[in-house]
């Protein structure tokens, strides 16, 4: 495996609801009430190499955007560590740590939301490169076109406010915002989720390009395995705040070792399919504040045994590349 | 790069300034503009009470005992006509409510100032941090709110003493709080937003992603909140003065002439407390039309 870029070990990060004083009252006066704790993600390693492009699948609510923020640095994780480019982000001094997350940006999944309302688009892309001196307050006229160009935005337009453009448009502006501090990895959290099925492709395009001309490294993380197939190069899956499985794309879908993997690549709709029956995933995703013991798969797994309700199972070297997280692996 | 054009938006916009589009804009609802430009003269006029006044009501040399209580429109002896009729001491209402105005609309909108900046800051503060600051902090205010405004300010009043920057600092400290309630639900909603979140993820300094993105997305409540405190600080020292625990004689307000004229509203001088009352209501009406105009133009997501 090439260089590495950036490696996530055992990062965990729960989400506590505490009690208010009422709520604790009630506790002290013998009412069942306790603190509500969800492991949005549980103990998540995963590597990714230089140029790579990994892309995280998962249901919604299976913590695929938790643990995107966490890469990004928006979210402090509850334990574990990222380490970016051999160092922990948590030893990093002042200089590295502020280098390290200006070149890890993210691209956010509502373009509507992600842009302030009440800046121009030149301010927009704009502000951050000044505020850490890429470009003088002078050019960043000249600055921000540039960017604009990249992404396949009209320079003229950069006065605008962002309403004043499409779904795909703002997305570019999100892109370019994210490029002009020149990033070498981006986290693109559903970034086209929100995009008309035109767009979509474009924005794809787009992102490939920019892997292309920019070497990034991208981490993809989507519901959308048909996208996934498309771009990445490994692909990882994540249930309930866990990996389940790890592997290369081409091998992923061809050959999907974990019972959910299969499950999620039966739904997935195919020309060379027609006509197929359509058999969807059994059941409801499992409330996270009380998931299943043992294998979170368990209830909705079709080869469930009670070894499968007891014992969590560890995520093991199935072929070289390719990791997966099910007992069925041990028997065979 | 062929693409661009073809997503791009058709027509591209005229060629013009932001100011005068804001202008524009605000001139659509024709009330408001009337409203804006009534302000306009009553500030013109709070400013300049000195010049256009026909008389010093308050030269003690000028004044003459024989002219008071003269009805509207009625001439003087020294042939000034007094087109509002004069009070019990023989001063010119026309000329009291000029210099009323500017006491008035000085304190109001002083105190309206002073008590947004406070007040947004201690929101701000409240809403960015959290945890046990917000729960003190928003407590506070509560229990400010929970007691009448007029009852704070009597209370802070007697404790202070009389005198213009005592009533000031009475109405920032009622104030205050519904500034700071309003900044901190709206920048609560604003903050968990994802473009607050990518100013975090672009390593911006906390400062700036206060100020720069925070506070202007929390500014549309905030100005309708102002201009209807401000006007809420006028009336307020209408009544402080009206009660006779607000300004000084000395400084005669709005407040203090409808209170003289009460005594002899009976009498039949209904002119010494209704000219000074529907001078009050112009101000406070007009105010409150300008800054609903206001939040619907500053909010470029309203605009065509």
């Amino acid at each position: 495996m090439s260089e590495v870029m950036l490696e996530v070990d055992n990062l965990t990060r729960n989400f506590v609801k505490k009690l208010d004083l009422a709520g604790r009252l009630a506790q002290k006066l013998g009412a069942d009430i306790r603190e509500e704790s969800v492991h949005a993600v549980d103990g998540v390693s995963l590597t990714i190499a230089k140029k790579g492009v990994v892309g995280l699948v998962g249901e919604s609510g299976c913590g695929k955007s938790t643990l995107g923020r966490m890469i990004a640095g928006i979210l402090p994780p509850t334990s574990g560590r990222i380490v970016y480019k051999g160092i922990s982000l948590t030893d990093m001094n002042f200089e590295e740590a502020k280098r390290a997350a200006l070149e890890i940006q993210m691209i956010f999944q509502d373009p509507f939301a992600s842009l302030n309302p009440r800046m121009r688009v030149v301010d927009i892309i704009g502000e951050a490169p000044v505020a850490h001196g890429f470009c003088k307050p002078s050019e960043i006229n000249k600055y921000v076109s540039d960017v604009m160009q990249r992404v396949g935005l009209d320079p003229e337009y950069r006065r605008r406010y962002p309403h004043q453009f499409s779904g795909g448009q703002r997305q570019r502006i999100g892109i370019a915002r994210a490029l002009a501090v020149k990033p070498e990895f981006l986290v693109c959290d559903e970034a086209i989720a929100a995009l008309d099925v035109s767009i979509q492709a474009q924005v794809i395009n787009l992102f490939m390009d920019l892997r292309e001309d920019l070497d990034l490294t991208y981490l993809f993380i989507s519901h959308d395995l048909s996208v996934v197939e498309h771009i990445s190069d490994q692909v990882v899956i994540m249930y309930l705040g866990r990996i389940v499985e790890v592997a290369p794309t081409a091998e992923l879908f061809e050959k999907p070792n974990h019972p959910y993997t299969q499950a999620l690549l039966n739904e997935v709709p195919r020309v060379d399919q027609r006509g197929r029956d359509y058999q969807p995933v059994e059941g409801e995703i499992p409330s996270p504040l009380d998931p299943p013991s043992g294998c979170h798969f368990h209830p909705r797994c079709p080869h469930a045994t009670s070894r499968c309700k007891a014992e969590r199972p560890v995520l093991r070297e199935i072929a070289p590349g390719r990791i997966s997280a099910c007992h069925l692996n041990d028997g065979t | 790069m062929s693409e661009i054009s073809e997503i791009a938006i058709a027509e591209p916009l005229k060629v013009e300034t932001p100011l005068h589009r804001f202008m524009s804009d605000f001139a659509d609802n024709k009330i408001a503009l009337v409203a804006f430009f009534v302000l306009l003269g009553i500030i013109f006029i709070a400013i300049f009470a000195p010049v256009i006044s026909p008389t010093d009501p308050y030269d003690l040399a000028k004044v003459s005992i024989f002219d008071s209580k003269l009805a509207p429109g009625t001439k003087s002896m020294d042939e000034v006509t007094f087109w509002l009729g004069t009070d019990t001491s023989g001063r010119d209402l026309l000329s009291s409510i000029f210099y009323g105005l500017r006491i008035s609309l000085g304190v109001g909108v002083l105190s309206g100032v002073i008590a947004l900046c406070i007040g947004s800051a201690i929101g701000l503060m409240a809403a960015y941090y959290g945890g046990y600051v917000d729960t003190l902090i928003m407590r506070i205010v509560d229990i400010q709110l929970s007691f009448p405004a007029i009852l704070v300010a009597l209370i802070l009043i007697s404790v202070l003493g009389k005198g213009v920057d005592k009533i000031i600092i009475a109405l920032v400290l009622v104030q205050w709080a519904y500034y700071a309630r309003t900044v901190r639900g709206t920048a609560l909603v604003e903050r968990n937003k994802e473009y607050i979140e990518a100013a975090s993820c672009l390593a911006l300094s906390n400062n700036r992603i206060v100020f720069r993105h925070l506070l202007p997305n929390c500014l549309p409540p905030l100005i309708v909140v102002a201009t209807v405190q401000t006007a809420h600080a006028i009336s307020l020292e209408a009544t402080l003065s009206f009660l006779g625990v607000g300004l000084p004689v000395t400084e005669p307000s709005l407040g203090l002439l409808i209170a003289n004229g009460f005594n002899v509203m009976l009498s039949g001088l209904y002119w010494v407390s209704f000219f000074p009352g529907i001078a009050l209501l112009i101000t406070i009406v007009s105010i409150n039309l300008v800054g609903d105009q206001l939040r619907d133009v500053l909010n470029p997501r309203l605009q065509k």
